[in-house]
C-alpha cells in the first residue's frame, strides 16, 4: 500500500506523545497505589474514556465492521453483547467493588473469607481470562500490523509487546490510563468522522444507506442470519457470556480503583457506557458503508478475514491521509488494550499471589513494586512468545473463551461475595475453579476445537457421547458455577465470614474508613 | 421519606435501610436490562423471521430493535445514576458518610 508514509507519520506522533506521557508518569509512580491505581487521582470523565479505551479492542472497530460488511445485521449481535454488560457493572458491581477492594476483584471476594485459598483461586480465574484474551489480541495485532503497515508478523508482535512493556513498567496505571484516554479519543474521532463521511453519500440518513445495501445485496443483509452465530441455544449462550463476562473482566473492574471514590467510579461507568454505545452505533454505519461503497468482495480480497473493511472504507471516502489515520488508530487501539490487560495480570500476580498468598500480606511497599515490575516484564515476554507461537493459528475463539471464563469463574463468586452472608471459602474456591475448568473442557469438546482446529469431520464426532454442540459454554458453565457455590455454601459454615458480613456491608456503603495514607518512608524506599 | 424513625431496641446497622433500598433498585434495573437483552436475543435465536420483518425501505425490525437495546442500556444507566446522585448520595450524607 502506497500510503505507508502517512500512517507511519501518525504512528510516530502517537508513540512520541505516549512515551512522553510515560516519562512524566514514571516520575509520579512511586507506590503500589500509583502503580496499580494511578493514586486514585483519575477523574470520572477521564476514567470513562479510559474504560472505553481499555475495552474497545481492534476487534470492535475492524472486526465488527468486517462482519457487518460481509454478513449485514449479524455483526450487531457482538456490538450489543459488548455493551449490555456495562449496566450490570454499574448496578451490581462497581460501587461495592470500589468501596471494599483495593487493586483487584479478588480483594472483594476474599474480604470475608480465608485469604490464601480464595486469592489463589481468584488468581487462576483472572490469569486464565487475561492469558486467553492477551493471546487473541497479540495474534490479531501481529497480523493486523502486518496488513496495515507491511511490517513482518514477528516484528509487529515484538514491537507491540515492547511498547506495552515500556508503558506499564515505567508508567504503571497512570501512563496506561493516558494511553487509553488518547486512544479512545482517536478511536471515537476516527469512528465519528468515518460514519459522517459515509452518511454524506446518503443524505445523512442511515435508512437510505441500509436501503442501498439491501438493494445491492438483497434484504437478507437487513435480516438476522445464522452464519455468524449458529444454533438457537448457542446464541443465548453467547449472549450470557458477553453480558456477564464483560461485567467480570478483570482489566475493566480494575479501573474502578483509579478514581477517588465510589461515586466517581459510578459516574465513570455511565460515561464509558455512553461512549461505547455511541461507538458501536457508528461501527454499524461503517460496516454497512463499507458494504455499499467498497463492497464485500473487495474487502475479502484485501485479506485479513474482513478486517480491512474500515480502513478500505476510509480510503474510499477520505483518501490516503484518512486511511493512514485509521490504520494508526487501529494500532493505538491494540496497544491500549494489551497494556490494560497486562497491568491487571500484574496486579493479580503481585497483589494477590505474591503479597497476600506468598508473603501473607506482609510485603513492604518497595518489595511489592519490585515484584510488580518483574511480573510486568514476565507477562510482556510471555505475551510476545505466545503471540509468535500462535502465528497463523485460529485464535478468534480465545477471546470468546476469555469472556466465558470471566462470566463463569469471576462473576458468580463476585456477586455472591457481596450479596450473600452464607457464602464460604470452599464455595468461592470451588465456583471459580469449576467455572474456569468447565469452560475450558466444554470448549475443547465443542466444534470450535474439534472441527475448526483439529479438523475432525463434524459427522464423525456428532454422535460421540462426549461431544458438545455448543460453541459458547456460558449457558452451562455459569449456572454450574453458581450451583456449586450455593450447594457448598449451604453444606459448610464459616463463622468468620458470617460475622464480618455486617462490617463489609458498612464498608460497601461508606467505603474504607480512612483513605489509604502512604507514609513518607515507604515513598522514599520505593524510590 | 420518613425522617423520624423510632429507635429500635436492637438498632439496625447504620445505613441498612439505605443499602437495602439501593440493592432493590439495582436488582430491578438489572432485571430490566436482562429482560430487554435476552428478549432481543430470544427473538434472534428463536424467531428470526419475525426479527427480519421489513418495516420500511432500509428498516427491518432487528435494525430498529438493535440500536434500541443499546440506547435502552444507556438510559437505564442514566436512571440509576440520577437516582444514586440525588437520593442515595444525599442519604449517605445524612448518615454522615
Amino acid at each position: 500500500m502506497g500510503n505507508n508514509i502517512i500512517s507511519i507519520g501518525f504512528f510516530f506522533a502517537f508513540m512520541a506523545l505516549t512515551l512522553l506521557i510515560t516519562y512524566w508518569a514514571a516520575r509520579r509512580t512511586r507506590t503500589t497505589e500509583h502503580f496499580f491505581a494511578a493514586g486514585g487521582e483519575v477523574t470520572p470523565w477521564q476514567n470513562g474514556w479510559a474504560l472505553a479505551g481499555d475495552f474497545l479492542s481492534a476487534g470492535a472497530l475492524l472486526g465488527i465492521a468486517g462482519i457487518v460488511t460481509s454478513n449485514g445485521f449479524d455483526g450487531m449481535i457482538y456490538s450489543i453483547g459488548w455493551l449490555v454488560g456495562w449496566p450490570i457493572i454499574l448496578f451490581l458491581i462497581v460501587e461495592p467493588l470500589r468501596n471494599v477492594g483495593r487493586f483487584t476483584f479478588a480483594d472483594v471476594v476474599a474480604y470475608r473469607l480465608r485469604q490464601r485459598p480464595v486469592r489463589l483461586a481468584g488468581a487462576i480465574g483472572t490469569l486464565a481470562v487475561i492469558l486467553f484474551y492477551l493471546i487473541a489480541q497479540m495474534v490479531a495485532t501481529g497480523s493486523l500490523i502486518k496488513l496495515l503497515f507491511g511490517l513482518p508478523y514477528h516484528w509487529s508482535v515484538v514491537l507491540v509487546g515492547s511498547v506495552m512493556l515500556i508503558y506499564v513498567l515505567f508508567g504503571g496505571m497512570l501512563a496506561t490510563t493516558w494511553v487509553q484516554v488518547i486512544k479512545a479519543a482517536l478511536l471515537m474521532a476516527g469512528g465519528v468522522l468515518l460514519a459522517l463521511l459515509v452518511l454524506t453519500h446518503f443524505d445523512m440518513n442511515p435508512l437510505k444507506l441500509f436501503a442501498a445495501a439491501s438493494q445491492k445485496y438483497g434484504a437478507r443483509v437487513l435480516q438476522p442470519g445464522s452464519k455468524v452465530v449458529s444454533g438457537q441455544w448457542d446464541a443465548i449462550s453467547l449472549g450470557l457470556g458477553l453480558m456477564f463476562g464483560t461485567a467480570a473482566m478483570p482489566h475493566v473492574l480494575m479501573r474502578a480503583y483509579t478514581v477517588r471514590d465510589s461515586k466517581a467510579a459510578r459516574l465513570s461507568i455511565v460515561y464509558a457506557t455512553g461512549l461505547i454505545g455511541v461507538f458501536h452505533l457508528m461501527v454499524f454505519i461503517i460496516g454497512f458503508g463499507a458494504m455499499v461503497l467498497v463492497g464485500p468482495e473487495a474487502v475479502a480480497k484485501a485479506g485479513g478475514g474482513g478486517n480491512m473493511a474500515a480502513p478500505l472504507l476510509a480510503l474510499a471516502v477520505g483518501g490516503n491521509a484518512f486511511f493512514g489515520f485509521i490504520c494508526a488508530v487501529a494500532f493505538a487501539t491494540m496497544l491500549a488494550v494489551v497494556a490494560g490487560l497486562t497491568l491487571s495480570g500484574v496486579a493479580t500476580l503481585c497483589h494477590d499471589v505474591w503479597t497476600n498468598v506468598v508473603r501473607n500480606g506482609t510485603a513492604s511497599e518497595a518489595e511489592q513494586l519490585k515484584v510488580a515490575r518483574a511480573a510486568t516484564v514476565a507477562i510482556s515476554i510471555l505475551a510476545i512468545i505466545l503471540g509468535i507461537a500462535f502465528e497463523g493459528q485460529n485464535v478468534a475463539f480465545m477471546a470468546g473463551l476469555a469472556f466465558s471464563i470471566a462470566c463463569a469463574a469471576n462473576f458468580p463468586s463476585l456477586v455472591l461475595a457481596i450479596t450473600w452472608r452464607r457464602f464460604t471459602t470452599p464455595a468461592a474456591v470451588a465456583s471459580i475453579l469449576v467455572g474456569t475448568l468447565s469452560s475450558l473442557v466444554l470448549i475443547y469438546l465443542s466444534p470450535t476445537i474439534q472441527v475448526d482446529l483439529l479438523g475432525k469431520p463434524l459427522a464423525q464426532i456428532e454422535g460421540a457421547w462426549w461431544f458438545v454442540s455448543l460453541r459458547n459454554p456460558a449457558i452451562i458453565s455459569m449456572p454450574l458455577s453458581f450451583c456449586v457455590a450455593i450447594i457448598l455454601s449451604l453444606l459448610t459454615t464459616e463463622a468468620n465470614a458470617d460475622s464480618t458480613f455486617a462490617e463489609m456491608q458498612q464498608r460497601m456503603l461508606f467505603g474504607p474508613l480512612r483513605p489509604a495514607v502512604v507514609s513518607r518512608d515507604e515513598t522514599k524506599s520505593a524510590a | 421519606m420518613n425522617v423520624n424513625i423510632p429507635e429500635h431496641a436492637d438498632p439496625a446497622p447504620r445505613g441498612a435501610a439505605l443499602a437495602k433500598k439501593r440493592l432493590r433498585i439495582a436488582l430491578v434495573l438489572s432485571a430490566a436490562m436482562i429482560a430487554v437483552y435476552f428478549g432481543f436475543m430470544g427473538l434472534f435465536a428463536f424467531d428470526k423471521p419475525l426479527l427480519g420483518t421489513i418495516l420500511a425501505p432500509g428498516l427491518s425490525l432487528c435494525i430498529l430493535l438493535g440500536p434500541l437495546v443499546i440506547i435502552t442500556s444507556f438510559l437505564l444507566c442514566l436512571v440509576y445514576a440520577l437516582w444514586a446522585n440525588r437520593v442515595f448520595d444525599a442519604g449517605l450524607r445524612e448518615l454522615g458518610g
